[in-house]
Order: C-alpha cells, then structure tokens, then sequence
C-alpha cells in the first residue's frame, strides 16, 4: 500500500529539474572526449610485426616439445604452477629471450628474400626455431596449447621484457598471494607485487592483478591467462618507461605518528563489485583488542608528506578502487573525527589529522597490499551489515 | 554512436536524480558525466536485467554516493537557491503560498532518515517502480514498499510539525 496522495502536487513541482542545453552539450562533449582517450589508451603496442607474430604462432605448434620444465611441472599443484608462471613473468629482463629475438631479426635484415620460398627457407633457419622453441620451453608446461598460442599472439608473455630492457631497469617478484574463487574454484586471481630497480639502485614498487583459469579438459593446466580490468598491467609499463618520475626522495620519510587520545575506532569500507556496483560495509569498536590488532598492522607503514598533485590523484582514484576509511574517534562523541587513516586496495595508506580523509596527510613510499587485506580482515570482524 | 544515443535518451533523468542529491549544477554535470563514463565502460557487462534507466540510476546512485562519502556529507533537499523554485504561471499570492509549501516540503524531506529520503526520491520525484527501486538500493520489494510508507508517515510527521524552515542539515555518515 501506498500510502497519501498529500504531497503529489508538490512532489510533482519537485521534478521541474531546469538543465541548461549548452551545459548538457558541454557535458556530452566531455563525456566523448574522454571515452575517446580511453579508446587510444587501450590499444596495445605493436612492438613486433604482425607478420611475424603470425607466422610465429604458426609454427610454434610446429616445434611444440615437451621440455625439461613440463617434465617437472606434472606435480606441482594450481597455486604452485601459478608462481612458476609469475617468476618467469615478472622476474627480468630476460636476456636469454631478447638475443634469441635480435639474432632472428638480424637475420631477416642480413638476408634478402625477395620471394615467400626464400622466406619459408628462413623459416628453417637455426635462430628461427630457437627463438620459437624458447616460448614452449618457458611456459609449455604450464599453459594449454591454445593457452600459449594465444599468449605468444597477444604478448602475454614477456610482455614487460623490452621495456625493462630499453629503460633499463629490473624487475623482480616480490610477493604472490592468490584468492581462488568460490563458486568457480578454476579460476584464481593472485595479487602479485613487484619491485623495479635501476641502475643507481633506487628501487620502486607495483601491484598487479591478473586471472589464471585452469582448463578442465586437461587439469593442472593453464587455459585462460587474463590481465584484469584497472589489475595494474598498464600503470606498471608506466612505471618502467617513467621510471624516475616514481622515485621517492626518501630523505622526509618517516613513521606515521598518531598523538591524539581515542578509545573507538570506527570505519567505511568501500568494495566495488563486478557491473558497476559498490558493496559498503561499516561498523565501530570500542573493544581495546580489536583496535589494537587493526593499529599494530600500521607500524609496518613508512610515510611521507605528499604533494598538492599526488594527494588529488589519489582522491580521484577514490571512485575506482576499494578502500577502508578508519576514524579514530571516543565513544562518547563518535561525530567528532580525531584523525582518519585511509588504506586503499592497491596498498596504498593515507593518515591525516582530522576528518579530511587522508586527502591532505600522509602518503606511503612503498606499496603494501598484503597490510591492506590484513586491515580488511580485522575490520570485517566487527563489520554491522546495515543495507 | 551507441554511447551518443544512450546520453541523448537519458541524461536529463540521470542529471534530474543527481542534481537532487547534490543540488549543484555544476557538481550535477560533472557527476552525470562520470556516470556515463562509467556505463560506457560496463557496457558490455550490461545484462539487461534492469531497464537502461535504471540501470544508469543505479550507476549515478553510486557515483554520487562516492563524491558524497568523498566529502564526508550526506546533503539532500538542501534549500538554499530561491531560483530552484520558479512557478512563473501562477498568481504571486498563489505563488508565495506554493513556495512556502515548498520550503517546508523540502524542510521536511531533509530531515528524514536518508533511506527515506532516497525511497521518496525514487518513487516521487524520479517516478521509479517498486522492482525498479529495489534494483536501484539494493533492497527486497518488500523493504521498498515497507520503508516507503514509512517514509511517508515520517514526512506527514516533519510536515505538520510546527516551524522548521531548512537549514541545509548537514548529516555525518556513519
């Protein structure tokens, strides 16, 4: 039942919304111009010809073997053959792939074909098939056929490997921890992060998530590897090329220091969900065990003050990402915010005196998913569902 | 352009529904431009198991809601610009009086709790059906039409009750 029509007549005055058409025209061409930037960023780089690629795939299945790796890999368990993928990944540069790479394209430079029958007769070369043969030799005991095919095709192997080369730079696998999905126990998805080192030894660090999917016609094999949307891929490449631009002067890093006096701790977490929704949990402690267990994991935090810039482009991610908003607060006035720590999922941490969210305070140096999954689950534990 | 299509049909609804929760136009435009930034990118997820309308409320809901918690405020039904209420074609004694009604209508609305002030949103001012407004905060059919009488008997309360102009209460999330 719904009840009164009473107010009708003024709710109806109430959609008299005005909207001026130059506005609406404005917002419609920023709109575009933004989906159009987007377009331009998501193609991909075509850094070896589409013809090779082509013919690589080709006749990669040709020269498919069993390796020594495949040999040991029958063992290993999904979480185990995800690493073993990882360390290949995102432990580099891998030289070894790189002058197998120059000596085949030196070769085509070296030597005229003007007719496809030399060009096939190249194809028989000696640096062809060895160039071809790393990829099965690397990841064959890991991936699926199709699987590897597929990744050699669209660059999802090594697919870091020339630009920490040209920007010098190395790269090594810090730590993996992989969720596997409930209702679809095949797929798994790791949080994988990376340190990035160069040449003076000045050393950053990135999160990466992608998707591993284990085929069911032959288990214990690879059949789907995906990036993940916003997973990291291309703001790691970025941080290849623009290396410097990411280097922290580490010379005002420091411990957060928290001085104010609160007896509660209250947080919003944030979680987005698959097609565009959010899921919002909050909830309040007084409980001294629980705060404490939520403010040790903060110890492992080095901070430093950030920038006017980088303290918007965090607030800007704020819609894109998962975050936990922590208030320290007392009981007995719960409205009045003492400081507000914010930690977001892609590792990040803010502190900031006050109720201002972390916008104008503190920034961590380094990147520490693993702390923020570890404060997630400290707070879920006195989490109120109020929907 | 499908996204060009999907902007001229249904932008004005999406910027009406923000509009009220902000209740700044600028703020509303930049908003409902994110909303339809995001729709272009979840469009391919896109089910179908909402009309297109909805389904982009719901995105501008969310989009607005995080510019909200951003600013730590939740602000609905603030009455702060006499323009907001040009009634040009009726009398100036019946317009005074409709404006009053008005003011306290808005007065009223604010001082609700915020899930009756978004049920009321929906299924007043945006024009929304009950499915439509579960699939749009998440709720039961059932908590719709429950918290939509309630919402109602609320309102009659805030309406009647002596005084109150608005204020533009400022309410903390918690």
């Amino acid at each position: 039942m719904e009840p009164s029509n009473e107010f009708d007549e003024l709710f109806e005055e109430m959609k008299e919304v005005k909207r001026s058409e130059k506005a609406k025209h404005n917002t419609w061409l920023a709109l575009k111009s933004k989906i159009e930037e987007t377009r331009k960023r998501t193609i991909f780089p075509a850094f070896i010809s589409l013809a090779i690629i082509a013919t690589a795939s080709f006749l990669f299945i040709t020269f498919l073997k069993p390796s020594e790796t495949e040999k040991s890999a029958e063992s290993l368990s999904n979480e185990e053959t995800i690493k073993a993928v990882l360390e290949r990944e995102y432990n580099g540069p891998n030289m070894e792939i790189s002058q197998l790479m120059n000596d085949w394209m030196d070769l085509q430079s070296e030597t005229e074909t003007q007719k496809q029958e030399d060009y096939n007769h190249l194809l028989e070369s000696k640096e062809y098939k060895d160039f071809m043969n790393y990829y099965p030799a690397t990841f064959g005991a890991y991936f699926t056929e199709n699987m590897l095919t597929k990744a050699i095709r669209t660059n999802l192997v090594f697919k870091y490997n020339f630009y920490l080369i040209d920007n010098d730079i190395e790269m090594k696998l810090e730590n993996v921890k992989i969720a596997q999905e409930k209702a679809h126990p095949n797929i798994y998805r790791p949080i994988i992060e990376v340190s990035l080192t160069n040449s003076k030894g000045q050393k950053i660090f990135h999160t990466v998530r992608e998707e591993f999917i284990f085929s069911k016609t032959e288990p214990g094999k690879i059949g789907g590897y995906n990036g993940v949307k916003d997973g990291g891929s291309m703001e790691l490449r970025e941080k290849i090329e623009n290396f410097d631009a990411y280097v922290e002067n580490n010379e005002d890093v420091r411990t957060p220091s928290i001085d104010v006096s609160y007896d509660t701790l209250c947080f919003n977490g944030r979680l987005p969900v698959p097609q565009g929704t959010v899921e919002f949990k909050s909830g309040c402690t007084s409980d001294r065990s629980q705060i404490n267990s939520v403010m040790t994991i903060m110890e492992n935090f080095f901070v430093k003050e950030v920038t006017e810039k980088e303290a918007m482009e965090r607030s800007e991610l704020f819609t894109q990402i998962g975050n936990y908003q922590i208030y320290l607060t007392n009981s007995a006035d719960k409205d009045n915010t003492l400081y507000t720590i914010t930690s977001f999922s892609d590792g990040f941490l803010v502190f900031s005196p006050g109720s201002s969210l972390g916008i104008t305070g503190d920034i961590t140096t380094e990147s520490k998913v693993f702390f923020y999954e570890e404060i997630k689950q400290r707070l879920d534990e006195f989490a109120d569902n109020n929907n | 352009m499908e996204m060009e299509q999907l902007y001229k049909e249904h932008s004005d609804q999406v910027y009406s529904y923000i509009y009220f929760l902000v209740r700044h136009k600028e703020c509303a435009e930049d908003l409902t431009q994110e909303t339809f930034y995001k729709a272009y990118k979840g469009l391919d997820s896109f089910q179908k198991q909402a009309s297109t309308a909805t389904w982009l409320l719901k995105i501008a809901r969310n989009v607005t809601y995080d510019y909200l918690r951003r600013k730590r405020i939740i602000q609905f039904f603030s009455f702060e610009k006499a323009h907001d209420l040009e009634t040009n074609a009726i009398s100036p004694e019946r317009r005074f009086e409709q404006k009053e009604q008005l003011v306290r209508m808005y007065d009223s609305l604010s001082k609700l709790k915020k899930d009756y002030q978004e049920v009321l949103l929906l299924r007043k001012v945006q024009e929304c059906s009950i499915q439509e407004t579960a699939y749009i905060l998440g709720w039961t059919e059932a908590k719709v039409k429950m918290k939509t009488t309630r919402a109602f008997e609320a309102l009659k309360k805030e309406f009647h009750q002596e005084g109150g102009h608005a204020d533009g209460t400022i309410k903390r999330i918690r």
